[in-house]
């Protein structure tokens, strides 16, 4: 195994992500050439494409995972109790952490203690990741689990942190807040899940 | 004389320096304090990436007439306190000490006249001899002048001061023996280290906090305009007023007649109250690259140069009743308007997006190490593992962009597409409109790329290099013939036909 692989997921993660936000800011800036969408589509697209995005970073992460375990295994035998020779490749590594059933590692301050536990620390990317990145990943979390649930909980915890981190005193849909100030939340929040495949890239150097 | 000479020669060039400590403010916008003379002689003032003041010197008229008196009578002490001061904005600028600003471009906004008339002054100074003669001899100045004075800046400068001018200052002295006897028992030093109010603006501060996306010239202009604005600026002067029949007539008439909701503004700032204006050197200046009016090699220099645009137009309209000239101007008329959709189209739209989408990726490359090599690296800094608003102002920097940087080199490009309309007789593109954007934002993204490699690597000495050169005109070429080749794009020879090369 070597740094080709997870670089490809890296670049993989990065343009679709890309290609999210260019295609979310076309959509916003009204070019003259095309068709003008309404607000109300307006944000409704932008909704979709977060939780598109959140999609994208989960598969990333998943990848990203069995990946750097598989530059070096002996955290992972260790961890689970396997012969010290045992050879494991990336498939048997997906079946070890994934198999038995659905696991979710999207939050990655919560999952850092796990990643500790299974990443040699050389390859561990995700001790890399910055405060401020981990806060809005969170974030867009808070807005994702709202739109897939709407439900009173999640509302709440959205609320608190549009109160707590932008300052906002009334609750507002996912929509409208991506839309504010022509997208400038929308590009923000979405490019952070590229800032942070940079900031993990630096591990493989 | 000589050592002066090359002590005021050495002024200027990236760096201006106070005469005592300055005032800075909190933000780091504002600088203000007092420089000697020989510190504002030869600043720029035309077209720069600091903006372009539009006013040029005016002799002695009214007002310059009373500050040459109040410069005279008391240049050592009074003078800088009667007269309002200079204002100056810088591209680039960095602090050096209290004393000194470094520099990358430089506008003088504001005291533009004081200026050349501090200039002339020193001219005068270092030039007679013998006295004040009746008048001064072409041939002796002009060889003064060549004789001591080199270098870009400079050269320009002293272009603007016609002969003219220079005895009209002779002419006052001769006429005021009070001022003359001032003038005779001036010493060149001490008026060169007599001193002036400066407002520095620090445009690089000020945009960067902006909400809306503005880049340096756009700032400095604006600055350099509001300045001026309010002042009288002589109508004969500006080629908009003094040809604005004839441009209405013969050369905006198509654009008149298919814009109709868009007013064109001949001196700037006289249309007040609609945002759909448009000033005729955002539509003269990108028919230059077409090369309609001029030989290939001149259209780098030229595009991005205010005055060659509006020479180029002079002569033309001078040239109106030959057939050639004839054809050119009605080709052009017919251009005008197409180019003027093109670049609010697909321009000013396609570089709105494509920056947003150069300083994520250019952050992102920051985060991973990868600006190690450009121009920047030393401004690439981090705090708890997050790029500081320092870095970001230093992308930010390297992706603003000139519209009117880009749309010379987008125009050049595409001028072999223009076809008149079998139907109306308007001009029309050979590219269908449903491959037009995907052409137009593939060969913008294409130009502004290569625009920020050329600003990122830093190979020329400046941001007018790198525009005016041969290599950024080349930029583009790829995604144009990929498209040519793949759409089997027609081109054709209508500008050739209708050239009319003004030398």
């Amino acid at each position: 195994m070597n740094f080709k692989s997870i670089l490809k997921n890296h670049t993989e993660l990065e343009e679709s992500i890309e290609n999210i936000i260019q295609y979310g800011q076309e959509i916003i800036a009204d070019l003259p050439y095309r068709e003008k969408k309404t607000a109300k589509e307006k944000r409704m697209l932008l909704e979709a494409l977060l939780i598109r995005a959140c999609a994208l970073w989960e598969r990333f992460i998943e990848k990203e995972l069995i990946l750097s375990v598989c530059l070096d295994t002996n955290k992972l035998i260790k961890e689970i109790g396997l012969p010290e020779r045992a050879k494991l490749n990336t498939k048997l590594i997906k079946a070890i952490l994934f198999s038995d059933h659905y696991r979710d590692f999207h939050n990655v301050e919560r999952s850092i203690g796990f990643f500790k536990k299974i990443i040699e620390d050389t390859y561990n990317p995700f001790t890399l990741l910055t405060k401020t990145q981990k806060q809005k990943l969170d974030f867009n979390y808070k807005m994702r689990n709202y739109l897939s649930h709407y439900s009173d909980f999640s509302q709440r915890k959205l609320y608190n942190d549009y109160n707590r981190l932008y300052d906002y005193k009334k609750f507002m849909e996912p929509g409208n807040f991506l839309l504010k100030n022509n997208g400038k939340h929308f590009e923000d929040l979405i490019n952070n899940f590229n800032l942070m495949s940079a900031r993990m890239r630096q591990k493989f150097k | 004389m000589k050592s002066v000479i090359e002590e005021i020669k050495s002024m200027g060039k990236g760096k201006i320096t106070f005469a005592d400590k300055f005032y800075k403010s909190n933000d780091v916008k504002t600088v203000m304090g007092e420089v000697p003379f020989k510190e504002i002689l030869f600043l720029e003032y035309r077209d720069t990436e600091a903006g372009s003041n539009p006013r040029e010197y005016n002799g002695l008229q009214k007002t310059n007439l009373e500050i040459i008196k109040s410069l005279l009578m008391d240049y050592e002490n009074m003078f800088r306190f009667l007269h309002s001061g200079m204002i100056i904005s810088l591209t680039s600028a960095e602090i050096e000490d209290d004393r000194t600003i470094r520099y990358s471009e430089c506008c003088l906004t504001n005291g533009n006249q004081t200026r050349f008339i501090i200039l002339i002054i020193t001219l005068l100074k270092l030039f007679l001899k013998n006295g004040i003669p009746d008048k001064i001899i072409a041939k002796e100045y002009n060889h003064f002048i060549k004789s001591n004075f080199n270098g870009d800046t400079i050269e320009t400068i002293l272009k603007y001061i016609k002969l003219p001018k220079v005895n009209q200052v002779i002419g006052f002295l001769n006429k005021n023996s009070k001022y003359r006897e001032k003038f005779n028992s001036m010493d060149i030093q001490n008026f060169l280290n007599s001193r002036i109010r400066v407002q520095v603006n620090l445009i690089n501060s000020i945009i960067r906090d902006l909400e809306n996306e503005i880049d340096d010239y756009s700032a400095g202009t604006l600055i350099a305009e509001a300045n001026n604005d309010t002042q009288k600026v002589k109508a004969d002067d500006i080629f908009g007023n003094k040809r604005k029949d004839e441009l209405a007539k013969y050369i905006f008439n198509n654009f008149l007649a298919e814009i109709k909701d868009t007013e064109i503004e001949y001196r700037m700032g006289e249309v007040v109250g609609t945002s759909k204006k448009v000033h005729i050197l955002t539509l003269l200046r990108p028919i230059i690259p077409t090369g309609i009016l001029t030989k290939e090699q001149d259209i780098y220099q030229y595009s991005n140069k205010r005055e060659p645009v509006y020479r180029l137009f002079e002569k033309l309209i001078q040239n109106r009743e030959k057939e050639k000239a004839k054809n050119a101007i009605s080709a052009i008329s017919k251009v005008i308007p197409i180019v003027y959709s093109i670049r609010n189209n697909y321009l000013i739209p396609q570089l709105g997006l494509q920056k947003k989408k150069f300083m994520r990726n250019y952050e992102a490359k920051a985060i991973n190490g990868d600006l190690d090599d450009t121009t920047i690296r030393n401004e690439i800094t981090f705090n708890n593992g997050e790029l500081t608003d320092k870095a970001k102002g230093a992308i930010r920097k390297i992706v603003n962009y000139n519209v009117e940087h880009i749309i010379p080199v987008l125009i050049y490009r595409i001028r072999r597409l223009f076809k008149e309309s079998n139907v109306t007789g308007n001009i029309e593109l050979t590219i269908s409109d449903s491959d037009a954007p995907a052409f137009f934002n593939g060969l913008i993204e294409s130009i502004y790329t290569k625009y920020v490699d050329l600003k990122l690597k830093g190979t020329a000495s400046s941001l007018t290099d790198i525009v005016r050169s041969s290599a950024f005109y080349q930029s583009g070429e790829e995604a144009y013939i990929m498209f040519k080749n793949t759409t089997g794009l027609e081109e054709t020879d209508y500008i050739d036909k209708h050239k009319f090369v003004i030398k």
